[in-house]
């Protein structure tokens, strides 16, 4: 039987062939520079690994340095690579002679045999300060090689130890001496990282957590800078110590030389950390740069990423993915199915084995935190039922930083707030609900995308209300019957009121998804009709009861909405037939379904309206009547066309010829009011009536005649109706009325007729009588016959040529 | 010499067999080693130890680190260079300007003095700090002001450094919301 001691240095033995072979076989291409990949300015190495001071124990410090130097040079008997003297004149320069020629120093002892003056091994020491600063050792002894290169150095200088971290070594000038020392070095080092760390108020750091402005060089202006957004205290820790980022020159060369702008500390950092403890980010997000697919790294293995928005819920901002070589990425191994793991990330997460210490609890993870799911009670009401769920390793699923219990209440970065039951968040507006609703308070923020892996429900409303999507679609819910009433249009969104009017306010929803899908059960228009048949326009969020002649018929509304209606004050008054919008002087006149402008005040005064008979609509109700161009013109209008002498007085809907000047005159139009229209127009709207027009007007109930003469206008009384054989008879035909001529005539200003008449076309006198017609022959004969002195009435030449003649008097 | 399959197939195997001879043999001299940690503490590997030879341009990187620093001419470390003062943070971050600076001189002495002017060059804002020496530099004990103390628009941001042996400054325009 071979003793353990024996076998041990056989094995040495072997193992150094076996070395050897590697070297051979292995890292044959190591000579070559290969680029850095995953270097990532902004989080070169995370706080959890930054922070582990347990990785490794002394003995395991001491044992990687040994493996790191497995020859030392302690009395540098190999020749000096860097020249010298040759002291001893043997025909070679060896490390001793330039050590002593340099520093006056002849023996060398490597890292993994350095002991303090006590007796403390560096390993130990390495732990020591690693602990008491809880602080990573392996970030210490990346630390002494980036710095010194004492980790992998057969034959180090004293310096180096002095210096071991470059602690208190300014690019431009000598180390200071305070610091001198391993174990002070390292102390000042850990110091420093753990100060950073705690985000010590007493540590100042031009480096920050955020965007910073980072040179390349010492060489400033030469080299120049990129602005980096530093993610996390570790990263910070590292620029505060080496305030340099790589260049790429640097980032290509690998371990090489990059140009004369490079810097190495922290890519070197970054090297050595990676090739000797693996990636100093045990998490992140990669890519390849040949493919959008983007993976989470964890530990690894990688899990595809369905979205960005669960992505940045895993607590990875989108612009801290890295891009490898698709080769590399493609590389990464799949997480394991059979090692229970999921091949992509969820917000249900939970550890890959349910005998995990955290007792397989389920999670949902949103804005880089974990909600534990607290019962199956709790899962049914979110609706997580068949949803995907991650199985992660346990070391992840405890980093992502707890958030206690998922609450049953939730609130998005919007500030919408649910109460999730039944399956779905449902929505709730008011903060006096919430506080109703949820006396505990505990409520669970989470993103948009979280929030809308919930279905949407209906809200929480103790009655109607308007909700407007970020699609711009605007509803009317009604919680007793739980419709949805759509707005269409923007008409309906104006004519009622919806956001300007505080009885009318809408909620805002930050997602479309925020509420079920639903199918409107009516759609809002400016009107609402009830049952009954009553009719009301909705303007500016009241409404105005629309007379049933006026012809505005609608079609009955939804009995949620008549409800709502009726909650809306009602103008005293029923909706005027003439009204204008707020937005436009124009005004209509309502008739047959349909507005009409009116073209003139002087039209407006026509059909017997004043300005404050005008009702004063929204633009949006005005422009739910619906519009007959044709202008609307009052009785009494007179109009002409283009090109044409002839003259016409509009009455109702047709239009008359008034044959004459004075006749037009002698009704008492003015000229200052005739209009031209089309023809066509005039033709289609008030066609022409063939009855000529008399200067004979009775009242409406026919017992008032009134002539109108070419000087003055008369009224008749029964004996002058005799007189001039006018019955009523001969007025009935006619379509004027006084009503009116009133409106253009003081008809007050009419004088009776006398028996005594004369024509416009003659100056003979007559005396009329029972139809006769009876000339005076001379002034004096009709200043006797004339003893009351009565006017005499002027009529044109018609009125008196139809009597007959008598004896002249 | 011709290579046949069959030497191939015999080099690799080897190569395997010594490969994997060496890890196991490895494994038995150090794996078991943590019995003899004399700290008492019992600590747990977390993350993959390379234990392995270093590779050669690793050696090769901390051969150039000892050569730049040790070996060559200006090595001696006794040069000095002219104190300067560059801005590492500049920015508004919410109701407060950051500035942080680096001084590339390593000293606890000396003073900062931040002067914020406006376009017309009329000062508008003046603090001072201490400075702070750091692993490889110093840095000025500040600034963050508040944007309360500035009015808005395009400010001119200058830090002076002086100390009793040198004096450095750097300036910077910063565009200021309110």
């Amino acid at each position: 039987m071979i003793r353990s001691a024996n076998l041990r240095h056989v094995l040495r033995i072997f193992v150094a062939f076996a070395s050897l072979a590697y070297l051979l076989f292995a890292s044959g291409t190591g000579a070559h520079a290969a680029p850095v990949i995953g270097f990532q300015a902004g989080s070169i190495i995370d706080d959890g690994t930054f922070t582990n001071y347990s990785t490794m124990s002394p003995t395991a410090i001491q044992n990687f340095l040994n493996s790191k130097v497995p020859n030392c040079d302690t009395n540098g008997q190999q020749l000096s690579e860097f020249g010298g003297p040759d002291l001893n004149n043997d025909g070679r320069v060896q490390r001793w002679e330039w050590g002593k020629s340099r520093y006056n120093q002849t023996t060398f002892p490597c890292l993994k045999n350095w002991k303090t003056s006590g007796g403390t091994p560096a390993a130990q020491v390495i732990y020591n300060k690693a602990v008491k600063y809880k602080i990573n050792p392996q970030v210490l002894i990346v630390l002494l090689q980036k710095e010194q290169g004492l980790v992998t150095d057969t034959w180090p200088l004293n310096l180096q130890y002095k210096t071991a971290t470059g602690y208190g070594c300014p690019d431009t000038a000598p180390c200071d001496s305070q610091y001198y020392g391993l174990a002070n070095q390292l102390d000042w080092a850990a110091k420093m990282f753990r100060a950073i760390m705690n985000d010590s108020p007493t540590w100042y750091t031009p480096y920050t957590l955020g965007v910073n402005r980072i040179y390349f060089n010492p060489d400033l202006s030469r080299c120049g800078y990129t602005n980096v957004t530093i993610e996390n205290r570790a990263t910070q820790a590292l620029y505060n110590y080496t305030p340099y980022q790589p260049n790429q020159a640097a980032l290509n060369a690998g371990y090489g030389t990059g140009n004369s702008c490079s810097a190495y500390g922290n890519r070197n950092f970054y090297l050595y950390f990676t090739d000797w403890f693996g990636k100093p980010v045990r998490y992140y997000a990669f890519k390849g740069n040949a493919s959008a697919a983007v993976y989470l790294y964890l530990d690894g293995m990688k899990l595809s990423v369905p979205s960005m928005s669960v992505l940045q819920d895993y607590g990875f901002n989108p612009s801290s993915i890295r891009v490898f070589p698709q080769a590399v990425a493609d590389g990464i191994p799949l997480a394991d199915t059979g090692a229970g793991y999921s091949t992509s990330i969820s917000y249900l997460a939970k550890s890959s084995s349910d005998s995990d210490s955290d007792g397989s609890s389920l999670y949902f993870v949103t804005l880089g935190k974990r909600f534990r799911i607290v019962d199956l009670a709790q899962y049914n009401e979110f609706g997580f039922s068949g949803a995907p769920i991650a199985k992660l390793p346990i070391e992840y699923i405890k980093k992502i930083q707890t958030g206690g219990n998922l609450a049953n209440f939730i609130g998005t970065p919007s500030n919408n707030v649910f109460k999730v039951e039944g399956g779905a968040k449902n929505v709730i507006f008011s903060y006096s609900t919430y506080q109703s609703l949820n006396s505990s308070g505990s409520l669970t923020r989470m993103s948009h995308g979280a929030a809308s892996e919930i279905a949407g429900g209906d809200p929480v409303v103790s009655k109607g209300t308007f909700i407007r999507k970020p699609n711009g679609a605007i509803a009317y819910y009604d919680p007793s019957s739980g419709n949805y009433h759509s707005v269409p249009n923007l008409e309906a969104y104006n004519c009622w009121g919806v956001g300007k009017l505080s009885t009318m306010k809408y909620y805002q929803l930050a997602r479309n998804d925020y509420i079920a899908s639903y199918t409107p059960a009516s759609s809002l228009g400016c009107y609402t009709k009830e049952s009954d048949g009553t009719t009301y326009l909705i303007n500016q969020g009241k409404r105005h009861k629309i007379p049933a002649s006026f012809g505005l018929t609608q079609t009955t509304s939804h009995a949620d909405i008549n409800s709502f209606s009726s909650n809306l004050s009602t103008v005293s008054h029923d909706l005027s037939r003439v009204v204008k919008s707020s937005s436009s002087s124009s005004v209509w006149y309502i008739e047959s379904g349909a507005k009409r402008p009116v073209p003139s005040m002087h039209n407006l005064a026509l059909l017997g309206f004043t300005g404050s008979d005008i009702d004063i609509l929204s633009s949006a109700s005005a422009a739910a009547i619906p519009t007959n161009s044709a202008k609307k013109l009052g009785s009494g209008q007179i109009v002409k066309t283009p090109g044409s002498g002839t003259v016409w007085v509009i009455d109702g809907n047709k239009r008359y010829t008034i044959s004459s000047a004075s006749l037009l005159e002698s009704l008492g139009f003015k000229w200052k009011h005739l209009e031209t229209y089309s023809a066509s127009f005039l033709d289609s709207y008030y066609p022409v009536d063939s009855t000529p027009l008399s200067r004979f007007i009775s009242s409406p109930d026919l017992n008032t005649i009134y002539y109108f003469g070419p000087t003055n206008c008369y009224v008749f009384d029964a004996q002058s109706l005799t007189n001039y054989n006018v019955n009523s008879s001969t007025v009935t035909s006619q379509p004027f009325t006084t009503n009116l001529l009133g409106t253009l005539f003081n008809l007050s200003t009419c004088q009776p007729i006398t028996s005594y008449a004369k024509s416009t076309a003659s100056s003979a006198i007559y005396k009329v009588e029972a139809g006769t017609k009876y000339a005076f022959t001379s002034w004096q004969s009709f200043l006797d016959d004339n003893t009351s002195l009565a006017p005499i009435t002027v009529f044109d030449p018609s009125v008196l040529s139809s009597l007959s003649n008598g004896t002249p008097i | 010499m011709r290579i046949t399959t069959k030497t191939i197939l015999l080099a690799s195997a080897v190569v395997l067999l010594v490969v994997a001879t060496g890890v196991g043999a490895y494994y038995f001299l150090y794996g078991q080693s943590d019995s003899t940690d004399t700290s008492g503490k019992q600590a747990k590997d977390t993350s993959p130890v390379n234990y392995e030879a270093p590779r050669e341009e690793q050696v090769d990187g901390g051969t150039q680190i000892k050569k730049d620093k040790y070996a060559s001419d200006d090595s001696t470390g006794s040069q000095s260079a002219a104190v300067s003062l560059r801005f590492s943070q500049s920015e508004q971050v919410g109701n407060s300007v950051r500035i942080r600076t680096i001084i590339n001189t390593l000293t606890s002495n000396g003073t900062c003095k931040l002067t914020v002017t406006d376009a017309s060059g009329s000062q508008v804002y003046s603090t001072s700090a201490g400075v702070q020496a750091a692993s490889s530099y110093s840095t000025c004990k500040g600034f963050d002001v508040p944007t309360s103390e500035l009015e808005a628009g395009v400010l001119v941001f200058a830090v002076v450094f002086t100390s009793d042996t040198s004096t450095a400054s750097a300036k910077v325009s910063l565009e200021v919301t309110k």
